[in-house]
């Protein structure tokens, strides 16, 4: 749709970036990453790859390590060798044999929508914490076809979402301010 | 159903099939709904409008578009197993014919 879906951004492995990184764009991270990254295509984290605190990407393929939080509409793909730690909401997952993934899943056609709500109330006043506009749009699509019955009790995960990211926050802000950051 | 399945096999549970409680087994793959613990000792395959509630520990795991979960997953090339998780205790043992039993203890079986 757009010009730049052709091309795709490439940070290599030497580079080490703290604070928050938007990309609209596909993109693909092999050094370090500490803080939140937004991706609105496909987000590929090559096997050297080392991210922490908060991920949202259409969609995810993961070789490297991340200790993140990861939102991601599309799909995310754990490939061998990957490490996830951290909450996972998607609409499809595939993690394959021999990667590894810790943490809570949520999955399914109201992950997503779960998920932003959870973030709207955290970043109460910062409007910039919100979904990339690729992400918003479809969102409402995801899960109309299906007839899935057993959803409603997804929307009992923003209470749950909410305070870990509460938890995180603090974290991610003070890493920001250059504390703890190697 | 209600309650523990434990098996070294592969558990498909079908839709409209809904399971609660503790599932240990070979795979799993759920196009039904199925809440509680599952502790697979490969892969967790959870088909589209499928269910899955709790907690999955497993060597692989797909979860499909469509499909809704909603647990605590920890995913490893070699699941370990919590002290807590009750997985190795009711891991399913193989009794051995008196025969494959005694020679596993070097002795010669009686014909």
């Amino acid at each position: 749709m757009s010009e730049a879906r052709t091309s795709k951004t490439v940070l290599g492995p030497d580079c080490r970036i703290s604070g928050e990184l938007t990309l609209d764009n596909d993109a693909l991270i092999m050094g370090h990453f500490t803080g939140t990254l937004r991706v609105t295509g496909t987000l590929e984290l090559s096997e050297s790859s080392q991210v922490s605190g908060m991920i949202i990407a259409g969609a995810l393929r993961l070789a490297g390590h991340a200790e993140a939080d990861v939102v991601a509409e599309d799909a995310v793909e754990l490939l061998p060798g990957a490490q996830l730690v951290g909450q996972l909401y998607t609409s499809r997952l595939n993690v394959v044999e021999g990667a590894t993934f810790q943490g809570d899943v949520c999955v399914g056609p109201k992950a997503i929508q779960a998920a932003k709500e959870a973030l709207k109330q955290t970043d109460q006043g910062d409007q910039n914490d919100s979904f990339p506009s690729s992400m918003t749009s479809p969102a409402g699509s995801i899960g109309q076809d299906q007839d899935v019955q057993e959803e409603a009790s997804i929307t009992t995960v923003p209470g749950s979402v909410n305070q870990i990211l509460q938890r995180r926050r603090p974290k991610v802000i003070s890493a920001r301010n250059g504390n703890g950051i190697g | 159903m209600q309650g523990d399945v434990s098996t070294m096999g592969h558990v498909e549970l079908s839709n409209p099939s809904e399971m609660i409680g503790r599932l240990v087994c070979g795979k799993f793959t759920n196009t039904g709904r199925f809440e509680g613990q599952a502790v697979v000792y490969g892969a967790i395959e959870l088909a589209g409008k499928s269910l899955t509630i709790g907690e999955l520990t497993g060597k692989s795991l797909s979860i499909q578009f469509g499909a809704t979960a909603r647990a605590k997953a920890n995913i490893l090339p070699k699941p370990t197993l919590g002290p807590g998780s009750g997985a190795l205790r009711e891991r399913p043992t193989r009794r051995l014919v008196p025969r494959i039993a005694a020679a596993s203890k070097g002795l010669r079986p009686m014909t």
